[in-house]
């Protein structure tokens, strides 16, 4: 039974590496499981057994050097009580910013929920928070997930629900979604309304599979409007977990993410 | 005898009454407002004077055959001289004829004739005369609007108005065909360059012609060419014409003229024969322009793509301010258009657009000074494709005495469809480097660029919300697009679409319309001939709320 949990919990964590754009902690795991500190903070999405653990990513965006975000996030429960902080930079001066955010709620194996919370402010120097007032910005949302019968699951992330102040760097709406299990697989498929120049609505589509074992899997997705393709990887050791992921753009050059995470605790 | 008989004996003789003074020459058509410019011209072929009382010259209207209207009869005093010609025209005649009437007299198809008192006739048709009576033998040409109908020879008689008659330039009171008369072809002189720098020789290249109908020897002409400056004439060049010259005969010449003072003048071509029998035809003369003109044409938009109409740039190179009001502007036809009388001066470096649609020109460059932006009418439609020999079209300015103040003639090859051409600091001619072109703005160098794509400023300030993009393509022209994507790799805006761009360019966008947020501008390009491609991107935060 333990090794089956375990199985299962591996293929969860490559479910939907791309599902709801990220930005300030997009990191190279799937944003479902319980140990992903990054995907708490970037979708309110909290996984059914969080537990503590130190994360850390690097994203280069469309392989430009001068838009790399680097983000750190750490994550641990108190009862049922599940919570995790952040810190991300992006960018090179004048053009990025610097982002702390936290997130916060409860799960367990039949669903959960959390809200995120992030105050962003552009920089002109390295390292630094130092942006004029009027670049400061802030967003809060709502993420959830519920076990919908077997091994079929229903999940939602709203993370942009309030915004104040500066605009962010990319503007996300609801996504909605569906995953599916089975020995050894997994698929599934989201749908993010996407609001477009002018502010016209529209859909945009991604389904993806996941193949692996134990301690490591390999997963693939594609997305619609424009078609995107992306690839990841990811490996665990014990309490330590690395994983690598790129992403493909019919124009632009490829999005490169890896990252690193310790946890502690018993593992699930 | 019936006068039917006298018109059979003409034609089967000829077609002009003998021992009789008959008809030379016919202006009906004269350059313009004919009113008191026509004339007719008659030749006494006969050693003795003969007198023209009674005589009536009539005209024939071509659409109403029989019908002839009387223009003009002549008195007792009336007579010609022995081989004399007698000249019945309009008071702007030169010389003045020697009988004064406005003859009206109508365009062909039409007629004149000559009515004597003994009942001789002597008729010219000309045009697709249908009555016989209005034409004998053959109706001659109808001369084009300037030319006269001239017997060429001047004792030509040979049965037919077509066979006689022939259009040539009018020569009222003088032979048709002299026997000595060398000429200077009108209109042929030409200056190479067509404007010399001051002290720089040029050669000024024209055509002589033998219009008289005796062959001329080598180095029996000669050439002399002179300047007018400021109504003071100075001797330049006189040169023989060191080459025979048959009847007819036109011949190509080039002098060369020696370096000059900066300024407008006249340079008089003048040939000289002894016994010459026509000196007004001796004589051309070109205005032309030493030193660069008071204007210069900067950028020429060609070929708008964007509704905006073509346009001219101009820039003031004189210390004192030019009328623009008394500038033309024209291409290859002889359209000159004008700008509006009040149309402002141009002061030394200052811009001035000429634009054939200058609303649409305003809307498309809302940022523009409306007042230096000035319709012209009409407009010279300027050629988008090149000719044999690689010329599009050419733009001209002329100032209002004529005198061309700056020329330009182009070629559309290889300039990217939309895109103006524009002259560089240096004189030379190109593409604008940006894609609308830049009007009322000097003419840029852009700097060498070591990335494919830059952005004047990577964060767009929520004020202006204008950014630069400037590309550098390894080819002289691409084919190309400007576009932004999102952090997602969304398509948000097309910023250019697919069109020719210029291998080194630029253009100022504004951001205005996009929400806050990070983008990636994407430089697709592909070369045409070669088909290689690249691409090339740049990110670019816009401040600014949500939207």
């Amino acid at each position: 039974m333990k090794r089956r949990v375990r199985f299962a919990l591996v293929l969860l964590l490559a479910l939907a590496p791309a599902v709801a754009r990220a930005q300030d902690f997009a990191s190279p795991w799937p944003f479902w499981p319980p140990r992903s500190s990054l995907a708490q903070l970037e979708y309110g999405l909290m996984g059914p057994t969080p537990r503590v653990s130190a994360d850390a990513a690097i994203t280069r965006w469309f392989g430009l050097p001068q838009l790399e975000t680097r983000a750190l996030a750490l994550g641990g429960c108190a009862r049922s009580v599940a919570f995790s902080i952040g810190l991300s930079q992006t960018g090179a001066p004048e053009l990025g910013w610097t982002s702390l955010a936290a997130a916060v709620g409860h799960a367990d194996r039949n669903g959960g929920v959390a809200l995120r919370a992030l105050a962003r402010r552009d920089r002109l120097t390295p390292l630094a928070f130092d942006g004029d007032a009027h670049t400061a910005g802030g967003e809060a949302g709502i993420g959830a997930w519920a076990r919908a019968g077997g091994t079929f699951r229903l999940w939602m992330s709203a993370p942009q629900l309030w915004r104040d102040g500066e605009a962010p760097p990319l503007r996300r709406s609801l996504s909605l979604g569906a995953v599916c299990t089975a020995p050894g697989a997994a698929a599934w498929f989201a749908r993010e309304s996407v609001v477009g120049a002018g502010g016209a609505r529209h859909g945009e589509h991604e389904a993806g599979v996941t193949l692996g074992a134990a301690g490591a899997s390999l997963w693939c997705s594609v997305r619609d409007r424009p078609v995107r393709v992306a690839l990841g990887v990811s490996a665990s050791r014990g309490p330590i977990d690395i994983a690598g992921s790129a992403a493909s753009h019919p124009v632009l050059a490829q999005t490169s993410r890896i990252g690193a995470r310790l946890s502690g605790g018993a593992t699930p | 005898m019936h006068a039917g008989a006298f018109a059979l004996a003409a034609v089967l003789a000829g077609c002009a009454p003998a021992d009789r003074p008959r008809l030379a020459e016919v202006l009906y058509d004269a350059t313009g407002d004919d009113a008191n410019a026509e004339f007719v011209e008659l030749l006494n072929p006969l050693d003795r004077a003969f007198p023209l009382a009674g005589l009536r010259l009539e005209a024939g209207d071509g659409a109403n055959p029989g019908r002839w209207t009387l223009r003009w009869t002549g008195s007792a005093a009336d007579s010609t001289a022995a081989h004399g010609r007698f000249v019945i025209g309009g008071s702007l005649v030169t010389p003045a004829p020697n009988a004064i009437v406005n003859l009206s007299l109508q365009n062909g198809p039409d007629a004149v004739r000559l009515v004597w008192p003994d009942g001789a006739i002597e008729v010219l048709g000309y045009g697709a005369v249908t009555d016989a009576g209005q034409f004998c033998g053959d109706p001659a040409v109808d001369a084009p609007s300037g030319l006269a109908l001239a017997r060429i020879p001047d004792d030509a008689d040979l049965g037919a108005n077509a066979r006689d008659f022939r259009a040539a330039p009018p020569t009222p009171g003088r032979a048709n065909l002299p026997g000595h008369d060398v000429a200077v072809v009108a209109g042929s002189l030409a200056l190479t360059p067509e404007h010399p720098a001051e002290d720089a020789p040029a050669s000024l290249a024209l055509r002589v012609c033998n219009r008289g109908a005796t062959a001329v020897g080598a180095g029996e002409a000669g050439l002399a060419l002179a300047e007018r400056m400021s109504g003071v004439v100075e001797p330049l060049v006189a040169t023989p014409i060191d080459r025979g010259l048959a009847a007819g005969e036109t011949l190509a010449v080039t002098l060369a003229v020696p370096g000059r003072d900066p300024g407008k003048r006249w340079l008089i071509a003048r040939t000289s024969l002894a016994a010459d029998e026509n000196a007004a035809n001796d004589a051309d003369s070109l205005l032309v322009r030493i030193g660069p003109g008071p204007v210069e044409v900067t950028e020429i938009q060609f070929h708008p793509a964007a509704g905006e109409g073509e346009w001219v740039e101009l820039r003031g190179r004189d210390a004192a301010p030019v009328e623009i009001a008394t500038l033309r502007l024209g291409d290859r036809t002889s359209t000159r258009g004008a700008p509006p009388d009040d149309a402002p001066s141009l002061a030394r470096d200052a811009l001035a657009v000429l634009a054939q649609d200058r609303r649409a020109l305003l809307d498309h460059f809302p940022g523009l000074d409306s007042t230096r932006v000035l319709a012209v009418t009409p407009w010279p439609s300027l050629n988008n494709t090149d000719d044999d020999r690689g010329t599009a079209d050419e733009v001209a300015l002329y100032e209002d005495d004529g005198a061309a103040a700056d020329r330009v003639a182009y070629s559309a090859r290889g300039v990217p469809a939309g895109t103006p051409i524009e002259r560089t600091p240096e004189g030379l001619w190109r593409p604008s480097p940006s894609p609308a072109g830049t009007p009322l703005e000097p003419p840029r160098v852009l700097p060498p660029q070591r990335r494919r794509l830059e952005l004047g400023a990577r964060r767009i300030d929520r004020a202006s919300h204008r950014v630069r993009l400037s590309w550098s393509l390894p080819w002289p022209r691409a084919i190309g697009t400007l576009a932004l994507h999102d952090l997602a790799g969304r398509r948000v805006t097309t910023v250019l679409d697919e069109r020719e761009l210029p291998g080194r360019g630029d253009l100022d966008w504004d951001a205005g319309t996009l929400s806050g947020g990070l983008y990636v501008v994407v430089l697709l390009a592909r070369d045409p001939d070669s088909g290689a491609s690249l691409s090339a991107t740049a990110p670019m935060r816009v401040e600014g709320p949500a939207r």
